[in-house]
């Protein structure tokens, strides 16, 4: 089949199956979001961020622990592109290797708050009454934690670790998924076609996961997008004061810390991290107000 | 085929009490199709939801082919007997499921999505409907109001009901749609021997429907009229008179 065939066949107004038609809506979305340049902006750095981690060994020059002293601290060389850190470890290296632990943080934070969040929030407005009361509150209890705080309050009882930072920042991010889900399915939960679905006589559970969930997954996609830049952060923050990732490993925010001795006289220890944190936090945040655009009527 | 017996539906808000509906009364005959007319927030359409289970803070007796209806409970086999069409088909859609998964989703419901006739199920009633073929794995948002509309009723008839309960299902179309739907309606109950209870406003689509047409007012029954008494305007109500007056609409002599 050939790309112009295909493309009749994803957007013809006569679909044969159900997952041409699925297929074809989501082709339509992705070509709306293609209009959006900042979006596309935010998918190529994200993508681009993708296939660094995932090609890290390759790409490479050294290993992100090999140490050389005899050449530490050095500036931008045709050896050492980015410079050398006090231990004469190759900081480009390190970067593109730091992309993983970035990577593999925000993917599991989101992985494992976004369907809690998602599932309290439209059990609650769902179920109503009582079980609401209950579920909303303890999610106020969990939202009146500042986040940073007690992330820290958390990493210092368990230890420090990407895995504690991990959990940390997985206790304190869910709330605001559950609050957007609730207010969400309350909406939903009053129309017609609910009404009609239990009419037809649709159990609770068919009614809250067939129907109102996946109404409320583009809103939690949107916000779980936007989310990512300040997880990203957060776990650079621990790093940063030590409560994350863990020396050798070439997590950014501990390099950024470990280079702030030599700021003064080796500036660019410290500043490439930031700069790589930068960027990465600015390619999700794109990517979600574009995902904004597409996905949220509201902003249509 | 319907009794509704002394029904009274009450809704509660802290401490304020209103009672939309307040002890009404009637029989719907097999086969018979049953109007109830009344300004907005006449309580005709809160009947409906009360006889479906959608509203449960209700008193009194209903029952359904024999079947007792109480408030919190709703069995399968009550839900094949009754089925609903929705005034809104902008609405009574989900804005993310095709026209099949729609129809099939009722089926598997009941269980009936597995047996080797729910294909030809759907085809048959999509034709009975007069939806194309086409448009079977269409979004509702690619659809037009008046096909929205018989999807809904193709949704509503899937499983074979006795009774279908109408809440004011063309009041949200266009003239010449409202027409084909109500053709449509005509055409499932003589195929189908459909008992129907059309709730409305407009007094020609209940005259054309209906053979007997209950008048509803502040959540009272005001009175009973056949059709044809209430097209020759032969009504002793007060309020029934001021319907039929309010329902030719405006004149210059009257003001």
């Amino acid at each position: 089949m050939n790309v112009k065939s295909t493309i009749e066949w994803l957007v013809s107004d006569e679909p044969q199956s159900a997952r041409q038609a699925w297929l074809g809506q989501l082709f339509i979305g992705f070509r709306a979001f293609q209009q959006n340049v900042l979006g596309m902006t935010g998918l190529g750095i994200v993508l681009g961020i993708i296939i660094i981690a995932a090609l890290a060994p390759v790409i490479a020059p050294y290993a992100p622990d090999a140490q050389d002293l005899s050449h530490r601290l050095e500036p931008s060389s045709a050896q050492h592109w980015l410079g050398t850190d006090e231990f004469g470890r190759d900081i480009f290296s390190r970067i593109i290797y730091g992309t993983t632990y970035t990577l593999q943080f925000v993917t599991l934070v989101i992985v494992a708050i976004a369907p809690i969040g998602l599932l309290i929030g439209v059990t609650a407005a769902y179920a109503g009454g009582v079980v609401d009361h209950i579920l909303m509150r303890i999610t106020d209890i969990f939202l009146s934690f500042p986040r940073l705080i007690l992330a820290l309050a958390f990493v210092a009882t368990l230890g420090p670790g990407l895995g504690n930072a991990m959990i940390a920042i997985v206790l304190t991010a869910w709330p605001p998924y559950a609050r957007v889900a609730r207010a969400e399915a309350l909406r939903i939960r009053n129309s017609d076609f609910i009404s009609a679905a239990k009419i037809a006589g649709a159990p609770p559970r068919r009614i809250v996961l067939g129907h109102i969930v996946p109404l409320c997954i583009p809103t939690i996609i949107v916000r779980g997008s936007l989310d990512m830049g300040s997880i990203i952060l957060t776990a650079a923050s621990l790093g940063f004061l030590g409560l994350g990732a863990q020396p050798p490993q070439p997590e950014w925010g501990a390099m950024i810390s470990a280079g702030r001795q030599y700021f003064l006289e080796q500036w660019w220890i410290s500043t490439i991290p930031g700069i790589a944190i930068c960027i990465a936090t600015i390619g999700f945040n794109l990517l979600g107000d574009g995902l904004r655009d597409v996905l949220d009527p509201k902003y249509r | 085929m319907i009794s509704v017996r002394g029904l009274t539906v009450t809704f509660t808000n802290g401490e304020e009490k209103f009672v939309a509906v307040d002890d009404v009364s009637f029989d719907i005959a097999e086969g018979e199709s049953f109007g109830l007319v009344g300004e907005s927030g006449s309580g005709k359409s809160t009947i409906l939801k009360a006889m479906t289970g959608l509203v449960t803070s209700w008193t009194g007796e209903v029952s359904i082919n024999g079947m007792g209806v109480t408030p919190n409970s709703r069995s399968k086999s009550f839900c094949k007997l009754v089925q609903m069409v929705f005034q809104d088909p902008y609405g009574s859609l989900h804005p993310r499921h095709t026209v099949h998964r729609v129809l099939s989703e009722t089926l598997a419901i009941h269980g009936l999505d597995k047996s080797a006739d729910s294909e030809t199920k759907i085809t048959e009633v999509l034709e009975s409907v007069g939806l194309e073929s086409a448009m079977r794995f269409r979004y509702p948002h690619q659809l037009s109001g008046g096909q929205r509309q018989r999807v809904a009723i193709a949704r509503a008839v899937i499983l074979e009901p006795l009774v279908l309960l109408l809440d004011e299902p063309t009041s949200a179309l266009d003239v010449s749609v409202q027409a084909e739907v109500l053709d449509l309606f005509e055409k499932l109950r003589d195929e189908r021997g459909l008992t129907m209870l059309l709730v409305t406003h407009d007094l020609a689509v209940v005259a054309r429907m209906c053979g007997r047409i209950a008048v509803m007012r502040a959540g009272k029954l005001e009175e009973q009229v056949t059709a044809n008494q209430l097209r020759a305007g032969d009504t002793d109500n007060a309020y029934t008179q001021h319907l039929l007056v309010a329902s030719r609409g405006f004149q210059r002599s009257e003001v």
